[in-house]
């Protein structure tokens, strides 16, 4: 199944792609890859399918557990959700949760977490996990926030000096946390998502801007191609129980998203990522998965990267969307915001919850509901205890899980 | 005297007391308004607004005071196990529930929320909990959690206080009643506490214990300032507090404020008329306070020596009652254990110790019971009870923060540090991940409540000293 390309072979292949490889060379045929075989140790079985839309219900089976789909992936960033732990995590039903490859290889580094036997060992984790490749990170650190770079917000300054250069390799950068260079190639984030040993992985890929050339674009969907190649590869020498998803590039350009589309989806990939820029709204990123989403195959898996507010989920799961993650709802709640569904978002710091001792989200069932009012968490809030983020942050996640199972009953009862 | 105990509702039972160390004793305290039964020596764990720091309340329930080894029969002498749990078969009451420590409101915290205008704290509480009359209790979540809450005048946590900058309290007049109180800053809020606004607090918040008010003493000792205003000023507000608290029915017992400072002939007179309150209205009294130590910067010995005489004092006029030690300043607000230690030696059966939450601060676990270093490990750092997790030995350590299960209490309480690697603490501490400082809270509770256990366990079996010695000895060591 393995297309197995030699450690000296590829060393030659890296000193001639410095000098003469042409930013157009197409990727391995998926012929050499031979067909896909699905493990028993990870599958995507569809329990129902919407008779009104493209929504769908299905489970994904993982080595640490079953996840329902579609759901919402919370992002910890360095192997730990801010100020909640996975018990409460696990009760407010958090079936699915995704590390940055990148930061982890940075500090602990992905050997010391490999030492402590894998992820769900260091953190103390029995249910599934997802790590990135560090794609992401490798464009923040080029470009900044993806907000920055649609609003062309320039933080030339800040990010000087931090990514050196990308090549056929793989990204050159400087750690943020001793300075020393390191070089990302889709080898060397494989082996660290080995190291980590996540149930879900995704391959190195290059996330170019909104703002970028088309035949700018065009080279980036070719070397993502090649990188994703050169992942899948060194995946299949060493499967290890994990499932790898590809990731789907082309920006918003619909001619190279079918490109895109077409090549990945016939290599022996486990599931289907779309990322790349999704573009500067939620209205191009609609239009994007109503013309992209038909084109994907309907017996994998699928997953939205880095986009999980309330109201494109409600859009995009019609569209056949299985899974969202973003830090969004987390990073919302640290910052004083609820989400809720009998009074929407809530900003705890308004004097308006001073005196309002009712449970923060009327119907909800989870702790933060029965246990606090609205005005004791002003009342932290306003006195700055950590304690107030914890519990925002731990409500907002309640919010999701709960707002993904909705979905997915309005699925089972044809209502979406 | 003793013949008095029957007249009060608060009970302490001396179950067993130190030959060597004749103020440290094992106490079994009830409370007659509740069921709940503590054993003592026990302490009290300070709180931000009611709130443990970095941690949530429902996480503490669950994970700090969750014991392990329920079926574990091997402290059969003073358990049993019945069904799913343990029950402490002297007390009545569950393992879990009369092995917690007492959680502390601070008056600063609740007296005045935030942008009102005055003391408005009750006001808030009562609105908060009209329909369940929950007080504090209910609007901090404490449910299921503090076995009893006490409403402290001052709080080692809070960094708000009744002293001011230039380190003396203020008592002033207020307007309108023309009754003397103490000024306090309410985190940027100026308020005036005097013996009303605490009894109106507590009337809403409804704690188990509260506090009388007292004039802290900032004089150093040998000074030529004399405390006796401020021993007068709170044998006052007590007697006040009493006579108000019998006629509004105020709910919870008071504890009487022994102030003094280090003047020990001050702090006998305050004692002794605090115990003639107490026996003139003994159904509102629930035990003793000697507050303030260390305040005026008083050497350790001179602590003592104030603490060691008023145990003497209260013990032998009305020993069934408790005798609490909060509001410390300099050594004794951290609550050391060598400092705990001597303050149960001299008497004190309840303690304050803002101790495991301080070191959690400091990314430091507790390791009370030497179990963070295995048989025949060499490159180990001397032991000093503490492991500095930021430390880089433990960026690759694999191991949990516990290694051994050398003491029985450990091994029920402390499941925290069996649990998570030393390699992801610390590399929580280093990125600045709030889960960091929340699983060492955690663990630091756990080991805490497991030493006092462990104190008391050797108070039972007549070990007390040789336990005092080798926590003092470890002290020693670890100064070299």
């Amino acid at each position: 199944m393995s297309a197995a390309v030699s450690p000296t072979l590829r060393r030659l292949q890296r000193k001639v792609w410095k000098w003469v490889i042409d930013p157009y060379t197409t990727p391995p045929p998926a012929e050499q890859f031979g067909p896909y075989e699905r493990g028993d140790f990870f599958r995507f079985t569809v329990l129902h399918r919407s008779r009104r839309s493209r929504a769908r219900v299905g489970q994904l089976h993982t080595p640490h557990g079953v996840v329902n789909t579609p759901n919402f992936v919370a992002v910890g960033t360095n192997a730990a959700l801010k100020m909640v732990d996975q018990p409460r995590a696990n009760d407010a039903g958090l079936e699915l949760m995704f590390c940055n490859t990148f930061h982890l290889m940075l500090q602990p580094g992905a050997d010391v977490v490999a030492a402590a036997g894998g992820l769900h060992r260091f953190m103390q984790r029995d249910r599934p996990l997802m790590t990135d490749s560090g794609g992401f990170q490798v464009f923040s650190l080029a470009h900044g926030s993806v907000y920055d770079e649609l609003n062309m917000k320039t933080r030339k300054r800040e990010l000087e000096g931090r990514l050196l250069r990308v090549t056929e390799d793989g990204a050159t950068f400087r750690s943020y946390v001793d300075g020393r260079i390191l070089t990302l190639t889709p080898e060397s984030s494989v082996q660290a998502q080995k190291a980590l040993g996540a149930d879900i992985i995704i391959p190195l890929d290059e996330l170019p801007p909104y703002h970028i050339e088309p035949e700018a674009l065009r080279r980036s969907v070719y070397l993502s191609h090649r990188w994703e190649a050169r992942s899948l590869q060194e995946h299949l020498r060493d499967v290890r129980q994990q499932a790898m998803y590809c990731v789907v590039h082309g920006g918003v350009d619909e001619s190279l998203r079918r490109l895109s589309a077409e090549y990945l989806t016939a290599l022996p990939f486990d599931g289907i990522g779309i990322g790349g820029s999704l573009g500067k709204d939620r209205q191009e990123l609609i239009a994007l998965l109503q013309f992209l989403m038909p084109l994907l195959p309907a017996d994998k898996p699928n997953h939205l990267l880095g986009i999980a507010d309330m109201e494109s989920i409600e859009q995009a799961v019609p569209l056949g969307v299985d899974t969202f993650d973003s830090c969004y709802p987390t990073r919302l709640g640290r910052h004083g915001t609820l989400l809720t569904r009998s009074r929407g978002r809530v900003r705890i710091r308004s004097r308006q919850w001073e005196r309002v001792f009712e449970p923060v989200d009327e119907g909800c069932g989870g702790f933060v509901s029965r246990h606090h009012t609205l005005a004791y968490l002003h009342h932290l809030w306003r006195a700055h205890e950590p304690l107030a983020a914890a519990l925002l942050t731990l409500h907002n996640i309640q919010y999701m899980c709960d707002e993904m199972r909705r979905l997915r009953e309005r699925i089972l009862d044809d209502a979406l | 005297m003793n013949g008095e105990s029957t007249r009060f509702s608060v009970h302490l039972e001396t179950i067993a007391a130190d030959k060597e160390w004749t103020g440290a004793r094992l106490g079994r305290l009830r409370n007659g308004d509740t069921s709940v039964c503590l054993w003592t020596p026990t302490w009290v764990l300070p709180t931000v607004r009611g709130a443990v720091p970095a941690v949530n309340n429902d996480v503490v329930r669950e994970e700090a005071f969750a014991f392990a080894n329920r079926s574990d029969r091997s402290m059969a002498t003073e358990f049993v196990a019945v069904g799913d749990g343990v029950i402490d078969d002297l007390c009545g009451s569950s393992m879990e529930e009369s092995w917690r420590p007492l959680f502390q409101l601070g008056l600063l915290d609740f007296i005045a929320m935030k942008g009102g205008n005055g003391p408005n704290g009750a006001e808030t509480l009562r609105a908060a909990t009209s329909v369940s009359g929950g007080g504090a209790r209910e609007f901090c979540n404490l449910n299921g959690l503090a076995p009893s809450l006490l409403l402290s005048i001052r709080s080692t946590l809070c960094p708000f206080d009744f002293i001011e900058d230039d380190a003396q309290p203020r008592v002033l007049q207020e307007e309108t009643s023309g009754a003397r109180c103490l000024r306090g800053d309410a985190r940027g809020t100026r308020v005036l506490a005097g013996s009303e606004s605490v009894l109106e607090l507590q009337q809403a918040a409804r704690c188990e214990f509260y506090e009388s008010l007292y004039e802290p003493v900032v004089a150093p000792p040998h000074s030529s300032i004399a405390p006796t205003r401020a021993v007068d000023r709170t044998i006052h507000w007590a007697a006040e507090m009493l006579r108000s608290a019998s006629e509004r029915d105020t709910p919870g017992k008071m504890v009487l404020s022994v102030t003094g400072g280090a003047c020990i002939a001050e702090r006998q007179r305050c004692a002794t008329a605090m115990m003639q309150l107490a026996l003139q209205r003994p159904r509102q009294v629930g035990g003793f306070n000697v507050v303030g130590l260390g305040l005026g910067n008083e050497s350790p010995a001179e602590g003592h020596a104030a603490v060691v005489a008023v145990a003497r004092q209260v013990r032998q006029s009305i020993p069934h009652l408790p005798l609490f030690a909060t509001g410390g300043g300099g050594a004794y607000a951290t609550g050391s254990p060598l400092q705990v230690l001597r303050l149960i030696a001299a008497g004190v059966d309840v303690v304050e110790s803002r101790y495991p939450l301080v070191l959690a601060e400091y990314d430091i676990a507790l390791d009370l019971f030497g179990e963070s270093v295995e048989n025949g490990e060499t490159d180990a750092p001397p032991y000093s009870g503490q492991l500095h997790l930021r430390s880089l030995r433990h960026a690759r350590d694999a191991r949990p923060i516990l290694l051994t299960r050398g003491d029985t209490h450990s091994v029920r309480c402390c499941t925290v540090g069996r649990q998570y690697s030393r390699a992801y603490l610390h590399h929580l501490l280093k990125v600045h991940e709030m889960l960091g400082s929340m699983l060492l809270t955690l663990h630091n509770l756990q080991q805490y409540c497991a030493w006092f256990a462990a104190i008391r366990h050797s108070l039972r079996h007549g070990g007390f000293n040789a336990f005092y010695r080798r926590v003092a000895d470890a002290h020693h060591r670890s100064l070299r």
